[in-house]
């Protein structure tokens, strides 16, 4: 082996060495250990959200009150708007799934689709009666109506000074009886965060 | 569209309405950001073709904005305006 060889081979190496120690490093992490980066509202608040009203929601007495005025009749649930008026673009979705997976896991209670996707659903039934047999079609006025609606809305307070900031979210979901208004459920989580810069 | 139908139709989303808030420290890099802007911008004037205070930093005084046309030729230390 001749010197030139060797040189190439030492480039070769170094140019190798270099482009792996650039290389980005991605590393696949537990949802309940995310750590907290610029304090911003995090996969670790939307989990203590989630937790909080599913186990408060299942657990109150809006649904047992429910079950002996209905003679047991399961109550049926659509998830109405929630409104982010807080600071941070926050998407409700990561939390009301949970609440939504709650209510099936429950067994007691019923939901029934809304908005996009249940426009979608009756733009299917339209077109079922064009294309499908007449023995598979789906028929139009047999939806189940909601007796009730899960709404909710995001705050919080901001109190910075120099590099320290104090943040507050307050998370309300509340349902609400849709034939008289009522509202039979208000759940809330509270977080507060101290952020040093 | 009836009004039911553009009220349900964001079912299940989460409508924005989010505000500014004031922080202290993101506004120092704002402030930060846009003075370092504002400097790379006065180094371009300075270094064109028609000059600024790169070349003759005295030019800039006394001459009201109008004897800078053509200082970006060398003139043996004068400017055209001088």
């Amino acid at each position: 082996m001749n010197f030139k060889s060797l040189k190439n081979i030492a480039a070769i190496a170094i140019i190798g060495m270099t482009i792996t120690s650039c290389a980005r490093q991605v590393t696949r992490i537990n949802a309940e250990n995310a750590p907290d980066i610029s304090g911003n509202w995090n996969v670790t608040d939307s989990k203590l959200v989630a937790e909080e009203m599913t186990k408060s929601v299942t657990s109150s007495k809006w649904l047992p009150n429910h079950l002996e005025a209905k003679a047991g009749k399961k109550p049926t649930i659509i998830v109405g708007l929630v409104q982010n008026k807080s600071h941070e673009h926050i998407d409700a979705e990561t939390f009301v799934k949970d609440v939504e997976q709650s209510f099936l896991q429950n067994g007691t209670i019923k939901l029934v689709q809304g908005g996009k996707k249940r426009e979608e659903l009756r733009a299917e039934k339209a077109d079922q009666q064009d294309n499908a047999s007449v023995s598979t079609m789906k028929k139009f006025g047999l939806e189940n109506g909601a007796d009730y609606i899960l709404q909710g809305s995001i705050n919080s307070i901001v109190d910075s000074h120099k590099r320290n900031k104090v943040v507050y979210y307050q998370v309300n979901l509340e349902l609400t009886d849709i034939q008289t208004n009522e509202v039979v459920w208000i759940g809330d989580k509270k977080i507060t965060k101290a952020v040093k810069n | 569209m009836n009004m039911s139908d553009s009220l349900t139709r964001n079912q299940g989303t989460t409508l924005q309405q989010t505000y500014k808030a004031y922080d202290w420290y993101e506004a120092r890099e704002e402030k930060r950001k846009l003075r370092r802007e504002t400097n790379y911008n006065n180094s371009l004037y300075n270094n064109s073709y028609y000059g600024g205070a790169y070349f003759y930093p005295t030019m800039r005084f006394n001459n009201f904005g109008y004897g800078n046309y053509g200082r970006g030729h060398w003139r043996g230390g004068f400017g055209y305006g001088w």
